[in-house]
């Protein structure tokens, strides 16, 4: 698992790429952590080159999610295919998301 | 690390990386030492430490495995129905990966708690209209019956954060079984799925083309216990 985040003004851009799972999950949320406490307004996740994930990258995200918006910002998510639009499917986070399918993110 | 595939045909060849056995060592399936198995016939099977650090190359096996059993099954009908085949197959794929991928978090998180420590067998193989796969362990037993998953809520506020894994195995697999192991026997986790669980455009032997949507019909066994 790779990940890259830029940052602008008060959007970040948050790419990952590779496996999201347990074994990779936990590399990630001190990064998820930090975007939480310096209360980003806007989070765009690009999963277009996330090629796997499973229950715990989803949960991972999911805290990401739930804990942006508890302290008034945005999560956005796009780009999802492969096995990890099944797991979106399956779980409905499709639905949650739909209207963020087309997200922009910063330059 | 130990592989080895097996193959219910008539002649033998070689395949990079992997050992092909055709013909009468077929039969070498009933030297299982797993008797859970013994009905079916193995292709393929797979050890490997049940830690996480060997997740990426049991699901990869996973995934070259069903390429590989799909050939055998359907390969002649490719030609013809390249696009159609491409799109349920890559739903295949990704549902029986997801669900084994899931399945193995168990073994080496749960499993395999604490000084625990042991290995994960997984055998593949196929069975009429889909693919067995069949992963046995000798970690803490898991209760398939008192561990009932939910479908998770979809309200953003109550989005779940864990205990996903068991929904998703039961959702993308047509049958579910388990059976808990003893002293002298392993954890058996046998999972099925059906190429027509997905495949609306198979061009034969297609039977149901529903997409999951919902938890599959399951049986469970065994009784949670440590062991």
């Amino acid at each position: 698992m790779n990940f890259k985040r830029i940052d602008q003004d008060h959007q970040t851009l948050l790419k990952i790429e590779g496996e999201l799972d347990a074994n990779t999950a936990p590399q990630l949320r001190p990064v998820l952590d930090a975007l939480v406490a310096e209360e980003r307004k806007q989070v765009n996740v690009d999963l277009s080159a996330l090629r796997l994930i499973d229950s715990s990258g989803v949960g991972a995200l999911v805290s990401l999610y739930k804990r942006v918006r508890a302290s008034g910002g945005e999560v956005q998510i796009s780009g999802v295919r492969d096995q990890p639009l099944a797991i979106f499917k399956l779980l409905r986070l499709d639905a949650v998301f739909a209207n963020n399918a087309s997200a922009a993110a910063p330059n | 690390m130990r592989l080895v595939t097996r193959t219910p045909s008539r002649s033998s060849h070689a395949v990079p990386g992997w050992t092909i056995a055709r013909g009468a060592e077929a039969g070498n399936v009933r030297e299982s030492r797993y008797g859970a198995v013994e009905a079916s016939v193995v292709m393929i099977r797979l050890s490997v430490p049940g830690t996480l650090k060997y997740r990426g190359l049991v699901l990869r096996v996973v995934a070259s495995s069903c390429k590989l059993l799909r050939s055998e099954t359907h390969g002649l009908q490719e030609a013809s129905h390249e696009s159609a085949h491409d799109s349920w197959a890559e739903e295949f794929d990704a549902q029986v990966v997801s669900a084994i991928g899931e399945a193995f978090n168990n073994i080496a998180i749960h499993g395999y708690r604490g000084a625990l420590v042991g290995d994960v067998q997984i055998e593949i193989g196929p069975v009429p209209d889909g693919i067995e796969l069949c992963m046995m362990d000798h970690g803490v037993t898991f209760d398939l019956s008192l561990a009932e998953p939910t479908r998770p809520s979809s309200e953003p506020d109550q989005l779940p954060e864990s205990g996903m894994g068991l929904y998703i195995i039961r959702s993308f697999m047509d049958s579910v079984a388990y059976r808990a192991g003893g002293p002298e026997q392993p954890n058996v986790l046998r999972l099925t799925k059906r190429y027509s669980s997905v495949a609306s455009g198979l061009p034969s032997g297609a039977s149901d083309p529903a997409r999951v949507s919902e938890p599959r019909s399951e049986t469970a066994q065994g009784t949670r216990s440590g062991k």
